[in-house]
């Protein structure tokens, strides 16, 4: 995907919730490809260069665990959000 | 779907650097990035012209694009550095450096006759050869390698300023050669890895 892309793409999945500025977009994406988490491949396409990006086999495994991560935390926050009643009372 | 043509395009690069955006694997992006969204809001039914959406983008937008560019030169900066720590300790480089050290202390009367003359064409050679380039021809304008470059090139003149080359014969001046060896070794791979990955991956367009 290109860094345009990401932003509708964003912005599509999330109903027009999520708007990612070029400003906070651009630099994270150049971060992780220092990183060694996505690689780059540019392509000439309507008169100009467009940069696209993917996932490294490091990136992939990372974005695996940052998942699992968030997930982790998403049910800890649904725990204390929404606790179970405690029967034994 | 309406695709903007090539002088649209160049008009978008061409303000994009004369608004202080001169590396060209950033401004590259930021004109593709401007290109689209341009084109989107043709696609969703603006009638107006190129120009004057481009305008209306940029009212809104530039403040944006340009910190963006001025964060990016700071990581630019940042990633030479680590790049060129790692490389202070590449087997290359410290072969080299070893090749030095056995050569300032078998030939020390070499170092001390001939060294500033060397390190002053080696400067010489990187800015006539690759720095000045880099100012004539705006295409090639890399951010990495002209950091590194840049970097070289002074780091190499204030060396040659303040060490005393008049003395080299003396240990603690060999072992500042030998450390300028160390550290100009390192930035030049640098500049060499760099000038690979460009070439792999702007050499198709």
């Amino acid at each position: 995907m290109y860094g345009y892309e990401i932003t509708q793409k964003a912005r599509e999945i999330s109903g027009g919730k999520l708007k990612i500025t070029e400003g906070a977009l651009y630099p994270a994406l150049h971060k992780l490809e220092a990183e060694g988490l996505l690689d780059i491949e540019m392509v000439r396409v309507d008169n100009r260069v467009r940069k696209y990006y993917k996932l490294t086999e490091k990136g992939t495994r990372e974005t695996v665990n940052k998942l699992l991560e968030l997930e982790d935390f998403l049910a800890t926050l649904r725990q204390i959000i929404n606790p179970k009643p405690d029967f034994a009372l | 779907m309406k695709k903007l043509s090539q002088e649209n395009i160049e008009f978008i690069s061409t303000y994009l650097q004369k608004s202080g955006v001169d590396y060209f694997d950033i401004r590259m992006e930021m004109t593709d990035h401007v290109a689209s969204e341009i084109e989107n809001r043709m696609k969703k039914g603006d009638r107006h012209s190129f120009y004057l959406i481009f305008k209306e983008y940029m009212q809104q937008h530039k403040t944006h694009l340009l910190k963006n560019y001025k964060g990016f030169k700071r990581m630019v900066f940042k990633r030479v550095m680590i790049q060129t720590g790692h490389n202070l300790f590449h087997s290359k480089v410290l072969a080299f450096v070893l090749l030095i050290l056995v050569g300032v202390n078998i030939f020390p009367g070499f170092f001390s006759g001939y060294w500033s003359m060397i390190h002053m064409s080696f400067t010489g050679i990187l800015f006539l050869f690759y720095l000045l380039p880099y100012f004539i021809s705006d295409k090639d304008k890399h951010s990495r390698s002209h950091f590194l470059l840049v970097g070289l090139v002074v780091f190499n003149y204030f060396t040659f300023k303040t060490l005393p080359f008049e003395k080299t014969t003396e240990d603690p001046v060999l072992w500042g050669v030998v450390i300028l060896c160390w550290i100009n070794a390192a930035i030049l791979k640098s500049f060499f890895d760099v000038k690979k990955h460009y070439k792999r991956h702007f050499q198709k367009i």
